[in-house]
Parts: structure tokens; sequence; C-alpha cells
């Protein structure tokens, strides 16, 4: 895996991934979130099956299952922690979900580098993330601050 | 034109700015690795014992996406918001402030930030935001989470 260096890095620099998750993929996610033991009077995730069958998604307007939130959240997480490399360190990652992203998707995880500040903080980036289907729509997109480390002398 | 005053929807204002606990949980080895094999997740510092011990944390830790997979136990408090006949997450951030290696046990408290309507291009909707803290065994909170829930007419 590459290490970024804050030095070596540039407004204007991008990076990309490509990912496809599948029902499969969906279903070892879900085994992270299996049924809570305690539940009476809380609040829980949709059970309507948007997120497992096409029978589930049809009952709220959906053509097909769809990815969890939670799940394409993970999936810029991803991005950006490849990004990084080992030594990086993600502090925050802000997205916001524009439309569903289907199981099989084609996804194309962009990162673009928007700022660069060193100061008591420590050498930290900040990037502009997104999603975009192999329909040219954006359905996940964001920003993300991550630290990097110095190039060794 | 519909005021954001003028918005009607009803929730259980009695939930806003109440911490609720909804669980521990240790991270396990089987976790991590479930987390990544759903993500095809490559990063050694989650995936490669050998290279993790090598690398900056000394050990394999969680990548930081994976607490706001993970299923605590409980649910948060319901705010019962009625409006619109659907819902969805509409956005969620996460601020990472410590590693967290496999084996760590993590309590998670949460607590509705608020609930508000919102007018734009595509009509009314009312935002339910929930934050979640999570602290490790030691006490240190190793990470936060803000989500919004959306609630609207299709």
């Amino acid at each position: 895996m590459e290490q970024r260096y804050f030095d070596a890095v540039d407004i204007g620099d991008e990076f990309e991934e490509v990912q496809t998750p599948t029902s499969e993929d969906v279903q070892t996610f879900f085994t992270l979130t299996a049924a809570a033991s305690d539940t009476k009077g809380t609040r829980r995730g949709p059970s309507d099956g948007r997120f497992e069958s096409k029978e589930g998604a049809k009952s709220v307007g959906l053509d097909s299952p769809i990815i969890p939130g939670n799940m394409s959240f993970s999936m810029m997480s991803r991005l950006v922690t490849d990004w990084a490399g080992m030594e990086g360190r993600m502090h925050s990652l802000d997205v916001s979900f524009r439309r569903p992203v289907h199981h099989n998707d084609v996804l194309t995880l962009q990162a673009l580098v928007t700022d660069t500040t060193d100061d008591d903080e420590g050498p930290r980036v900040k990037l502009d993330v997104y999603m975009e289907n192999e329909r040219g729509e954006r359905p996940v997109q964001g920003t993300a601050v991550v630290e990097l480390p110095r190039r060794p002398a | 034109m519909t005021s954001e005053n003028d918005v009607q929807f009803e929730y259980d204002k009695s939930v806003v700015g109440v911490e609720f606990e909804l669980g521990s949980l240790e991270v396990t080895a089987e976790i991590v690795a479930n987390y990544c094999k759903a993500l095809s997740e490559t990063n050694p510092l989650y995936t490669d014992e050998a290279a993790a011990k090598a690398g900056p944390y000394g050990g394999i830790i969680a990548p930081p996406g994976l607490m706001s997979a993970l299923n605590f136990g409980r649910g948060g408090q319901d705010a019962k918001v009625k409006f619109g006949n659907t819902s969805f997450f509409a956005g969620s951030r996460l601020e990472v402030y410590a590693p967290i290696h496999s084996g760590d046990t993590i309590t998670a408290k949460t607590s509705v930030k608020g609930v508000y309507p919102k007018t734009g291009r595509s009509g009314t909707m009312v935002f339910e935001v929930r934050r979640t803290d999570y602290v490790n065994e030691d006490g240190v909170t190793v990470a936060a989470t803000e989500s919004s829930q959306v609630y609207r007419e299709v």
C-alpha cells in the first residue's frame, strides 16, 4: 500500500477506486448489524426489506434492493484511508446521501484534494469525496479531513 | 409559500438531549474481518497482523467506519416523528479521536440532538439528528457520529 506524504500532496490531486457491492457483501455487512437483543420501545432501522429483496425494495417505491447508508459511508471511509496510507489518519468524514445505491452498481469512488493546512493541529489535508455510479449519478458526496506524515528526511 | 414555521409535524420532545446507552461490545478480530470482507478492504492496518504490528499502532486496529456499522444491542430513543410517508438516511458525520484496537470494548451512548423542518426545491422535509459517542474501556472517547434521518412525502 502506497504511503501518502503531506509534502507531496497538491491541491487538485485526485484518487479513485472502483467498487461493486454485491448482495453477498450486503449480507456480510448485515452480520455486523444483526438483530438487537433488546429493542423494546427503542428505535430500529427499516425492516421493510429494502436492503435485501426486490419485493422489499418495491414496497417502498424502489426498483431493486439498495445498499444501507452506513455501508455506503463505510465505502467512502475506505477510500479515504486507502488514500492516506498506513501512517495517515482520518480525523473526520462527513457525507450526504442524495440517491439510492443499488446492489451491483459499479461505483467509482473519488477523492479530490481541496486544501492543505500545517499549523498547531499538524499537517492536514481536506478532501472532497464522492461516489459516482455507471449512470453518471453521484448518490453520495462529502468531505474528509486527514492528517498525513511528513516525508522522512 | 410555506415557511418552515408553518410545517405541521409531531415528535416526542421528551427524548431530545437525553443520553441513552446503546450497550457495550467487544470489537473482536472476527467483527473486523467481517467488516473488511463486506467492503473488500485490503488495508494491512486492518487485515494483516504482521504488517499492522510493524505499523504505527503496533497491531490490527478497526477501520474507522466500523463504528457506524455496529449494533450495540439496543436501538436509540424513538423520537416518533410523524411526517410524510417515508424516511431515509440523509447524511452522516464521523469524527475519529483515537484508534480502536482489536479486543477493545466500546460503549455507545446516543441522544437525539434535534428535530426540525426544512423546505427546499424538492419540498418540505423533517430532519432528525442523532449524535452517538463511542467510549473505550479506559473511558476514552474514540469516535463520535452524527447522523440525520429525513422524513418526507413521496
